[in-house]
């Protein structure tokens, strides 16, 4: 190193020149990457359960759909619709990012239009065009939206207080820049209410926004308490300037770097100028302490190198390690945090290279001097006083720090894993409201979803992804469950007034455009319709209940969905075994679904009722007998009356007349034929009725075209006569159900008369049944499972970048000092205070997370350089110390180590915890943590190194560097208890090599001259 | 009265125009009124029409064609689908624009669609039912002549008080040659475009009577500019088309 530090003092001027036009290059390339706000970049997409998460909620466009929330004293008043009509109408049309939104007054409906016309008429659920005048309209109008069990809980609450609306972002635009246009124009409309913002992109833009805040608000002061602290300890405020000359250019040189790869700052990023600032600053400080040192009785020159010989190996050792720290973030899966090792390391290592050349060659170039000052003279005694103690009471030093490693390793296995939100943010901040919020007024904002893989236009798919959704939907923490079921339905009512999932492939085709031309339908179903999903609505947000919830959900998937079912057409000859087998599925799969109609009525049910139900169900399928009454064929009548008064109808009956209502003799002629009557008897049936009223052809026709709703309200009356007993078979009366509850289970109990049924792979190979196969792949995923993904792949980074940066730190101590044992000696004080920091953490019930999880690599890097800076004095000291008692000796290496590198290494420790502590002074709770435990990291490792480095530094390790050559000085016949003493060793090359020791430790072993001199002598 | 220029000539472009209507209280100018009339005019150029369409949808995920036929009589439209299977045999009838009719093969009935037509888009395209159905520029925008050069008329359009076009603001490039709009931007109320309508591969027939765009290019700007294409397959003017087919009847039978 010396001679490194000769030719940087003969070639001063080109060094300083040249760092010149490296600086001027890094502001031509430019040092303002500009920012990203994505914080979906975080997501570790090499791990399986992220990865597929990202890709389906990227293909569902389910990422980037920020909701907002609205508090009104009524949702159905005139003002607050026209506001959220004029709202949702401004942010489609005029905000630049947004793709659709979807409130109340822009998501599609029907209404059936009842009377003579028919039909339905379309829209929006609330036409802002056509408001109602009276409060007897509005009372209508809330009577109508609210009995709309896919709206509630979905775009307005329960209580009618408050409202949604949903913005679904353009993937590709600045995420932040969106959100600020949304949220002026939502208040713009909504000045004086209450708003909350919720949804990735708003949480996504509040973390980038309010850690960008913290970290441009933050840094200016915690540079500040740097300088300070540092100019408080060395008084030298060109020297202090000089130190910080290297830490900017380290600065320059990573901003420069990512601006010319093209990568941007982001959350961890923005935390680098702190880094930078509390790390790189120290190695030109202690090369300057040398300096000045050593310029009291020498030459620029001499000075300038011998600085280099006494603490450059120290200098480029802790700076090795730093970057090493850094360097592990590379075996993380997470890109932003391997460009954060990148980038920074870059930093470290040309602030490392500024201190070790450029701040030399300055000085090399001025000759600057300084008065000496022995700072803080009663802190370097406590110092010295507490390495003594701890060297004398190594063994109680020992006990205490495994102790605590083993109480705190004992703990770090409690350390959590899961990714709890609320860790996110602090209390009282905006999404911690509106998590607050979402979750009151509208049951949770926390989704998991299903992905299913199937033939989505196969019904007996839909009625499976609906029986799941059902079954799922009962488990306590559900709050909603959306599936495209709904839709089908939704619209299969629209088509033939029957709220159900149709029983016809060609329907469900049918029915697909109308359901993809809805947008909000494109969540739940793909368009080329071959996978589906089912968003589920937890009322928590807490980790651990999630995870149980989750694991519940998987236990379900595993009991109910068959990897494939066999498709077991019901007709005349399929074989008695394989029909009663499909019957009893059917029957199973229309249990669930009458079951979860009851409970969503408030009716809660015995566990038996399942069991009660399909049996009952089965066998009413089994006898399959209907018996017409009178009151039947009325009602029949009556539904194909309306048809062909309907302007829907083919032709247009005569009106009424004397001889009575044509439609209403056809009609009944039809319906008096009874549920199974030929076409033929309809034929003639019907020219019956109409003769002399149409033609004989026209008759036909519309015999033809009415015999779809005579088929369909002829099945309604039969599953209305199964209603009773199926009420009766969970031990329920028609009185206890309303009328509202008892059409659902009518129309549900349509189900039974399917004739295609699903039954499950395993049942039909094991009564050998075969058919068409339906294949169905479900699995579970969504943001609870992509933070139980997070965590493992946390966990797993944790453990990586740990065990690399422990590996690369070991090997440069060890290099450095050429011994394994001094490598860990190095390492354990900074090891130890990790341990007891995630002890800490597992005490306190804190999560493991991507924040804290940076921690352990960066305090094992740039804490290892307080044991580094220690052991170099510790040694030199040790050395000086030959000829005396091994006692004394190590006594005195502890003592001088503490005295000679006690200041640098607590002002370091301090400077930087203070510049860490500053982090915690803003609102990003992240941040706070990080800056917090990172700082009691670099508070910890500086003290233990005070004490750790004393208690296992013993005299073997002097030996071990004699022996290794890097001493000359041995200890013969000791042993640790004081007895034997450090002598010189006596070859002929030792000599010469003494004499060196001598001109090296110049100054150095100052205070242990006189014993050197003794020893040599 | 037909308001969209693709219905009239080139097939389904003629609800795109007519939708973009929006009547805000704005200045007209007679020059600009009096193209809007001609082109307007242009499109009863022809008794009726019979055409084959075909839409290009281009997802992401693959592009999606579907096949079609229409026919134009007077006021009155139908549309049958032919491709692809899942939607081959279904039919929209347009009786007018706040009144149609579809029929369901699945179903084996006819639905009556009443009130204001679903303004999203159909089978994933970015045309909408609504922009298939008949409407009038005139009755919902004040329209005024912006500037025009040796080829174009350049037309704003703004809506009507009272008037509920899905658009409030339009603007229209028009042929002088033929007073066919080969450009429509269909607009936010503070000018922002949301999509563009773009006719190209004019033809006339008759004596440059009646005209038709060969392709339609419709960009939804607000789902990252997603493209959907209306090519014509085939199209006739004046081949007598019957009364009968615009009836239920018609439909029931399946066309």
């Amino acid at each position: 190193m010396e001679r490194y530090g000769r030719f940087i003092y003969k070639h001063a001027f080109g060094i300083v020149v040249a760092f010149l036009a490296i600086s001027a290059a890094t502001i031509w390339i430019g040092v303002n990457p500009g920012s990203e706000d994505d914080v979906l970049r975080f997501l570790p997409k090499s791990n399986p359960q992220v990865g597929f998460f990202y890709d389906v909620n990227q293909k569902f466009g389910a990422l980037h759909v920020a909701m907002v929330g609205i508090e009104a004293k009524d949702v159905f008043t005139k003002e607050f619709i026209t506001r959220l009509g004029r709202t949702t109408q401004y942010l489609q049309d005029e905000v630049k990012g947004v793709h659709r939104v979807l409130s109340l007054t822009s998501v599609a409906d029907f209404s059936l239009i009842k009377g003579k016309e028919g039909g339905l008429q379309t829209g929006q659920l609330i036409d802002t065009q056509h408001l109602p005048k009276t409060q007897e309209g509005w009372k209508v109008l809330r009577t109508r939206v609210m009995s709309k069990r896919h709206i509630v809980g979905q775009f307005v609450n329960r209580s009618g207080t408050a409202a949604v609306i949903l913005c679904f972002l353009s993937p590709k635009g600045n995420v932040n820049n969106i959100v600020q246009r949304v949220k002026k124009a939502v208040r713009k409309n909504f000045p004086s209410s209450k708003i909350y913002w919720g949804g990735t992109p708003f949480i996504s833009s509040y973390i980038f926004a309010v850690t960008e805040r913290d970290l441009r608000r933050l840094t200016p002061w915690a540079v500040a308490v740097i300088v300070v602290i540092t100019l408080l300890v060395f008084r030298d405020p060109v020297g202090v300037l000089l130190a910080f000359v290297a830490t900017i250019f380290g600065g320059l040189v990573a901003f420069s770097a990512m601006k010319l790869t093209g990568e941007k700052l982001n959350l961890v990023l923005g935390s680098m100028p702190v880094i930078l600032f509390a790390v790189g600053s120290a190695y030109g400080i202690h090369y300057l302490v040398r300096y000045y040192h050593l310029r009291k009785d020498h030459s620029t020159e001499a000075a300038v190198a011998g600085a280099f010989r006494e603490v450059g190996p120290a200098i480029l050792a802790a700076g090795l390690t730093t970057m090493a720290g850094f360097l592990s973030f590379l075996a993380m899966d997470v890109d932003p945090m391997r460009k954060f090792g990148i980038f920074t390391a870059l930093g470290i290592g040309a602030a490392l290279l500024a201190a070790l050349a450029v701040v030399p060659a300055i000085l090399a170039l001025t000759g600057r001097t300084r008065k000496e000052v022995d700072a803080d003279s009663w802190l370097k005694h406590a110092m010295g006083s507490g390495s003594a103690w701890a060297q004398q009471h190594r063994w109680l030093v020992i006990l205490i720090l495994v102790s605590g490693g083993t109480v705190g390793f004992y703990y770090s296995l409690r350390v959590k894993l899961a990714v709890e939100t609320s860790s996110f943010f602090t209390k009282g901040s905006e999404p911690d409201l509106a998590d607050h919020f979402f979750h009151d007024q509208f049951g949770g904002s926390i989704y998991t979803q299903l992905y299913i893989k199937a033939d989505l236009d196969d019904p007996t798919v839909l009625r499976e992804i609906r029986r799941i959704s059902e079954i799922i939907e009962k488990q306590k923490l559900v709050s909603t469950v959306q599936s495209v079921a709904i839709p089908y339905s939704l619209v299969n009512e629209a088509m033939v007034e029957l709220h159900r999932i149709p029983d016809q492939r060609k329907q469900v085709q049918t029915l697909a455009s109308y359901v993809l031309s809805d947008p909000s339908s494109r969540q739940l179903m793909t368009m080329n319709r071959k996978e589906a999903l089912v968003h589920i609505k937890v009322t928590t947000s807490e980790a651990e209940r999630i995870n149980r919830f989750i694991a519940t959900v998987r236990r379900i998937l595993k009991k109910e969905v068959a990897p494939f079912y066999v498709a077991v057409n019901l007709t005349a000859s399929t074989p008695v075994k394989e029909k009663r087998i499909a019957e009893k599925a059917l029957a199973a799969q229309t249990t669930d679904h009458l079951l979860a109609i009851l409970l969503r009525s408030g009716v809660t049910l015995p566990a038996e009722a399942r069991t009660n139900l399909a049996r009952n169900l089965n066998r009413a399928l089994a006898q399959g007998r209907f018996h017409a009454t009178k009151a039947d064929v009325e009602t029949v009548a009556n539904k194909v009356r309306r048809y062909l008064r309907s302007k829907e109808c083919v032709l247009a009956l005569p009106a009424p007349g004397p001889k009575g209502d044509p439609a209403k003799a056809l009609a009944a002629a039809l319906a008096n034929l009874g549920p199974a009557a030929k076409d033929d008897a309809k034929d003639d049936a019907g020219a019956k009725a109409l003769a002399g009223v149409v033609s004989k052809e026209d008759a036909l026709t519309l015999v033809a075209t009415a015999d779809p709703y005579l088929a369909d309200a002829w099945k309604l009356q039969e599953s209305k006569s199964l209603v009773h007993a199926a009420l009766q078979s969970v031990g329920l009366t028609r009185s206890r159900i309303s009328k509202t509850v008892q059409k659902q289970i009518r129309v549900a109990l349509l189900d039974l008369k399917v004739r295609r049924v699903a039954v499950p792979g395993s049942v039909a190979t094991k009564a050998g049944i075969i058919g068409e196969k339906i294949p169905m792949h479900v699995v579970l995923t969504g943001m609870p499972v992509l933070y139980q993904g997070m965590s493992k792949s946390v966990q797993a980074n944790q453990i990586k970048s740990l065990i690399i940066s422990g590996i690369l730190v070991l090997l440069v101590i060890g290099l450095v000092f050429r011994s394994v044992r001094a490598a860990l000696v190095g390492i354990l004080p900074a090891g130890m205070t990790l341990m007891m920091l995630f002890g800490f953490m597992g005490f306190k019930g804190l999560y493991l997370d991507m924040s804290t999880s940076m921690i352990a690599s960066i305090a094992l890097g740039t804490g290892i350089d307080y044991a580094i800076h220690y052991l170099v004095w510790w040694r030199r000291h040790a050395r000086a110390s030959a000829g005396k008692p091994v006692a004394a000796a190590l006594q005195d290496a502890s003592v001088g180590a503490s005295h000679e590198a006690g200041t640098a290494i607590l002002a370091n420790a301090l400077m930087v915890a203070a510049a860490f502590l500053m982090l915690t002074m803003g609102d990003a709770a992240p941040l706070k943590t990080f800056g917090a435990m990172t700082a009691t990291a670099m508070l910890g490792a500086a003290v233990a190194t005070f004490l750790a480095v004393p208690a296992l530094a013993g005299s073997d390790l002097i030996r071990h560097w004699a022996w290794v050559g890097l001493d000359r000085k041995t200890i013969s016949g000791h042993d640790d208890h004081g007895n034997g003493r450090i002598a010189s060793d006596d070859g002929p090359a030792s000599k010469n090599e003494s004499s060196n020791e001598r001109h090296r430790d110049a100054g150095a072993a100052d205070r242990s001259t006189d014993v050197t001199k003794e020893t040599e002598s | 009265m037909r308001n969209s220029p693709f219905t009239i000539k080139a097939g389904l472009t003629v609800g795109l125009l007519a939708m973009l209507l929006a009547a805000a209280p704005a200045k007209a100018n007679p020059q600009g009124e009096k193209v809007i009339r001609l082109v307007e005019q242009a499109f009863l150029s022809y008794k009726d029409q019979f055409g084959k369409y075909k839409y290009l949808i281009k997802n992401r995920g693959g592009d999606k064609i579907i096949k079609f036929t229409l026919y134009n009589k007077g006021t009155k439209r139908l549309i049958k689908f032919t491709y692809p299977g899942d939607v081959r045999g279904q039919m929209v009838l347009m009786q007018s624009k706040d009144e149609m009719y579809i029929y369901l093969p699945a179903y084996r009935r006819v639905r009556r669609l009443a009130g204001h037509v679903r303004n999203q888009g159909f089978m994933g395209s970015d045309l909408s039912l609504d922009d298939m159905s008949i409407g009038s520029w005139s009755k919902d925008y004040t329209t005024t002549l912006v500037k025009q050069d040796a080829k174009y008329w350049y037309l704003s359009l703004k809506k009507k008080a009272g008037r509920n076009p899905p658009y409030p603001r339009l603007k229209m490039r028009v042929l002088k040659k033929i007073h066919e709009a080969d450009k429509i931007e269909y607009m936010s109320r503070s000018g922002r475009a949301l999509r563009t309508q773009t006719l190209t591969g004019w033809y006339c027939q008759g004596n440059s009577i009646m005209c038709a765009a060969k392709t339609i290019l419709m960009i939804d700007h607000r789902r990252g500019n997603h493209k959907t294409y209306l090519y014509e397959v085939e199209s006739r003017f004046n081949v007598g088309i019957s009364n009968r087919k615009f009836t239920i009847r018609y439909l029931m039978r399946g066309g």
